[in-house]
């Protein structure tokens, strides 16, 4: 029996949020002053109720706890002889995750009361707001697949309900404010049907796309689990009660016996790779992978702080996070197919940021260079890298966002930044967090994405020196995607804060935010450093709290330097290395170390020279023509928005029309209204049939009935005499008749 | 030993011929007369015909009362006793008529054919 905190703590975290939802929901109108501040005062108490639970995990289960998770779970409902559960899953990574999922949204709420003040929905916002956290704390805590999958879709909800946030706006072609603030060659974006409605539907129908292959995957992996139940070497599991608990699955797929498990003619291992790639495709719709990742940049029309939370810890981590809580049912063929896409999301994203000129729209890219990379640690087998990189990714995104938001807000909702410039004398504490923060996402070594990025990239080089082939791919990928992140982050950095204004009006009104937007700011810049994540410096409070950890992670790993969330969050599973494998990694990490650091000097250098020294001039660039064929290319986004919306949108538009042309003429013209005229001259003949037949009978009786009666009638005649002769008559007849016999 | 049915001056058939004579009296005022009265004079007729009929078969019966056959002549005892009931009621009906209608001629009393 577990300790009753292990459900009673996650059932708090899940469900003040939703109280608080709940309470700015139906007495948002009383209580208007205090609805941001109840929204606030909810999140940080789940933050608190988050840290205690990662505490009393870390104390009670040290690195134990992710073998072993503690799962408190019952049943949801009998299918079919099965028991499908509902319950809550207590590991070091769900602790954290919701630590960072909570902390990040109290952060951001505080920043929302500057940044929101005055929206006409200010109530709504942190309604919303408080709804989106508790869907992704349901993912974090789920005990099993079918769980997750249902506050899957719920956080969908939720992100819809932030993008279109200010779903009244019309599309940006007829938002005259947006065309006097764009960039005179903004491109790429189709400002028909850009608008906050089309984006949130957008997203949705992305999503759904995801989703159905999400579902797919969860129905395989029930099939598989239920034929292995059957087994006798899955007896002790008890597969049939809970299937798709994740302890349960872990049990099962370690099981030497899978491989004989069969189904349809497949194995266990290749069911699994189906499935894994399945569900993947969750992941690839909610963490806007390649080629489903076109909705995110178009999510840029919420909310700015909304953004923050969708980039940072909800609805793009919620993929990542279940690609780490199936990673040990992924087989390496899945893991490939993960890694893959991971690159070339990480890549072609990387690519398109470089000529962006929102400021958001670089963050919206960034963020999907950034989940690629989560996806090629993970496939690379680099469960802790990947992991790391989302909380890392998380506070950093998270701040950049909030730090754009302050820049857009000081310039009048400005977005482009051709016409920003030298702001970091005027918005000190904006500028220095935007650096750190970008210092950070380029991995500069001591910031927090230098540890988790080169693990993510030591972790892929090891596979592919490994494997060899086309698993070459993805740490190739990942070691360019490195030098752009660098450009495209510190070429934000320069446009915006450095060099002389370019545009004076807006230079002139630009201020620094107030402290409820700076503070959280500074807040999140403190975790950008790399000393709380290495876990090499011996921070007090982590021996205060974690006593015992160090000696743990010698044990177990053998190395100080291991940092404590090596040690902590490690794979359910964890593979066995071979000395060879060791070295192998051990090599890729040095080489990691020194490939992206290479990449990073060349891609800051690049950005220096041209927007800081101006040596290079990008302008002049664009005359050469390759170059230039380029740029147009990225500015369209490799033409995946365009294909989408002028190839499928418009093909599945004619698809619709013929459709309904083949519904309007051949099923309402022949089968709807050829049946009603069949009906109706059958009816016609049923109708004759009912008057003349059917009423004519019925008639035939009262007019015989009638005619009967009258002739009746004549026999009584009133006349006595009559009467007594008729009867005098009948008995002188029956007489006689008798007599003559 | 019975009387005998055909011959001698006691015979049966003489007892019926009289009724029968008395019955079709009867049958002829009932037919004939359109006085209520009439018609009530003629049904008595035909009753104290079969009250003869019943006392001249009885006597040609089988079962005894006291060495005598006396159930033909209970029963026309009972017939003019319900005669002289039955004619107190018919001419209380006779008399009710002819206070509604003015007339006891029982043709013009045919308001019921209507």
């Amino acid at each position: 029996m577990n300790d009753p905190i292990y459900w009673m703590l996650p059932a708090g975290i899940l469900l003040i949020p939703l109280v608080a939802f709940a309470i700015i929901l139906f007495f948002g109108k009383y209580i208007d002053r205090f609805c941001d501040k109840i929204a606030i005062i909810a999140m940080s108490l789940s933050f608190v109720l988050s840290l205690t639970l990662f505490i009393a995990i870390v104390q009670d289960r040290g690195v134990q706890a992710q073998q072993n998770p503690i799962i408190t779970s019952m049943s949801w409902m009998f299918v079919g002889g099965v028991d499908l559960q509902m319950g809550f899953l207590v590991d070091n990574l769900s602790a954290f995750m919701s630590m960072v999922v909570t902390g990040l949204a109290t952060l951001v709420l505080i920043y929302s009361m500057f940044y929101m003040h005055g929206d006409t929905m200010y109530r709504r916002y942190f309604g919303f707001m408080c709804f989106f956290c508790f869907t992704m704390l349901g993912i974090v805590f789920a005990s099993n697949l079918l769980m997750t999958f249902v506050f899957w879709e719920l956080v969908g909800l939720g992100s819809y309900f932030l993008i279109g946030f200010w779903f009244y706006k019309p599309p940006v072609s007829k938002d005259h404010h947006y065309q006097e603030l764009k960039a005179p060659y903004a491109t790429g974006i189709d400002e028909r049907y850009l608008s906050p409605g089309h984006a949130q539907k957008k997203a949705f129908v992305m999503n759904r796309i995801g989703d159905f292959g999400f579902l797919c995957g969860i129905g395989i992996f029930i099939t598989v689990f239920l034929a292995a139940a059957d087994l006798p070497g899955f007896k002790d599991i008890a597969l049939r009660e809970g299937p798709l608990n994740f302890d349960k699955m872990y049990a099962a797929v370690n099981r030497d016996i899978f491989e004989q498990v069969t189904l349809l003619g497949m194995t266990g291992p290749q069911l699994l790779t189906l499935a894994g790639i399945f569900t993947f495709m969750g992941a690839m719709g909610k963490s806007a992978q390649f080629p489903l990742h076109t909705w995110l940049p178009d999510a840029m029309q919420g909310p700015t702080t909304g953004s923050s939370i969708i980039h940072a810890a909800t609805m793009v981590a919620a993929g990542v996070y279940m690609v780490a809580r199936i990673h040990p049912l992924l087989t390496p063929g899945s893991l490939f197919f993960v890694a893959l896409i991971g690159s070339l999301t990480a890549f072609l994203a990387a690519t398109i940021a470089l000529v962006q000129w929102d400021i958001k729209a670089v963050l919206a890219y960034s963020t999907i260079s950034q989940l690629g990379y989560m996806m090629i640690g993970l496939g690379a087998g680099g469960y802790t890298a990947g992991v790391a990189h989302l909380f890392t990714h998380a506070i950093f995104k998270c701040m950049l966002f909030l730090c754009a938001g302050s820049v857009i807000h000081a310039c009048h909702h400005l977005q482009d930044m051709n016409r920003m410039g030298g702001l970091r004398k005027k918005m000190p504490i904006t500028f220095l967090t935007m650096l750190i923060g970008t210092l950070a996402i380029s991995g500069v070594p001591l910031f927090s994405a230098f540890f988790s990025k080169d693990a993510i990239l030591a972790a892929s080089l090891a596979r592919a020196m490994e494997m060899g082939g086309l698993h070459w791919l993805p740490p190739i990928l990942g070691f360019i995607t490195a030098g752009l992140t660098t450009f495209y982050m510190f070429r934000l950095v320069f446009m915006t804060f450095f060099g002389q204004p370019r545009d004076k009006h807006i230079y002139d009104h630009a201020h620094e935010s107030p402290a409820v937007a700076t503070v959280p700011l500074l807040i999140l810049a403190m975790l950008c450093f790399g000393f709380w994540w290495a876990g090499g410096l011996n921070f007090p409070l982590y021996t205060m709290y974690l006593p015992g950890l160090s000696m743990t992670v010698q044990g177990a790993h053998g190395a100080v330097t291991t940092g404590w969330l090596e040690a902590l969050i490690t794979s359910p599973v964890p593979a066995h290395h071979s000395e060879y494998h060791e070295h192998l990694h051990h090599v890729a990490h040095v080489w990691a170390t020194i490939l992206s650091t290479v990449m990073l000097l060349i891609g800051l250098a690049m950005a220096f020279l041209m927007y800081i020294k101006r040596s290079i001039n990008p302008d002049k660039l664009l005359e050469i023509a390759p170059l230039r064929h380029g740029f147009s290319l990225l500015s369209q986004l490799w033409f995946f928005d365009r294909l989408y919306q002028d190839g499928i949108v418009v093909l599945s538009k004619k698809l619709n029309w013929a459709l309904w042309w083949f519904d309007a003429n051949i099923i309402d013209r022949w089968l709807v209204d050829g049946w009603s005229l069949l009906v109706r001259s059958w009816s016609i003949g049923a109708r004759w049939i009912d008057n003349n037949i059917v009423d004519g009978t019925v008639d035939a009786f009262g007019k015989g009935t009638w005619v009967m009666g009258s002739a009746s009638r004549m026999l009584q005649a009133g006349k006595i005499q009559f009467y007594v002769c008729v009867t005098f008559g009948v008995v002188a007849v029956v007489m006689l008749a008798l007599l003559l016999k | 030993m019975p009387p005998a049915i055909m011959d001698g001056p006691d015979a049966l058939v003489n007892y019926l011929l009289v009724a029968g004579v008395l019955f079709a009296c009867g049958i002829f005022a009932m037919i004939s007369r359109r006085n209520a009265v009439g018609i009530l004079m003629g049904v008595e007729l035909i009753l104290n015909a079969a009250g003869i009929n019943f006392v001249a078969f009885s006597r040609f019966g089988h079962t005894k009362l006291n060495g005598q056959h006396l159930d033909g002549q209970i029963f026309t005892l009972f017939i003019i006793v319900l005669a002289a009931a039955e004619a107190v009621v018919a001419l209380a009906l006779v008399l009710s008529v002819f206070q509604t209608h003015k007339t006891i001629a029982l043709d013009e009393v045919d308001e019921m054919k209507q």
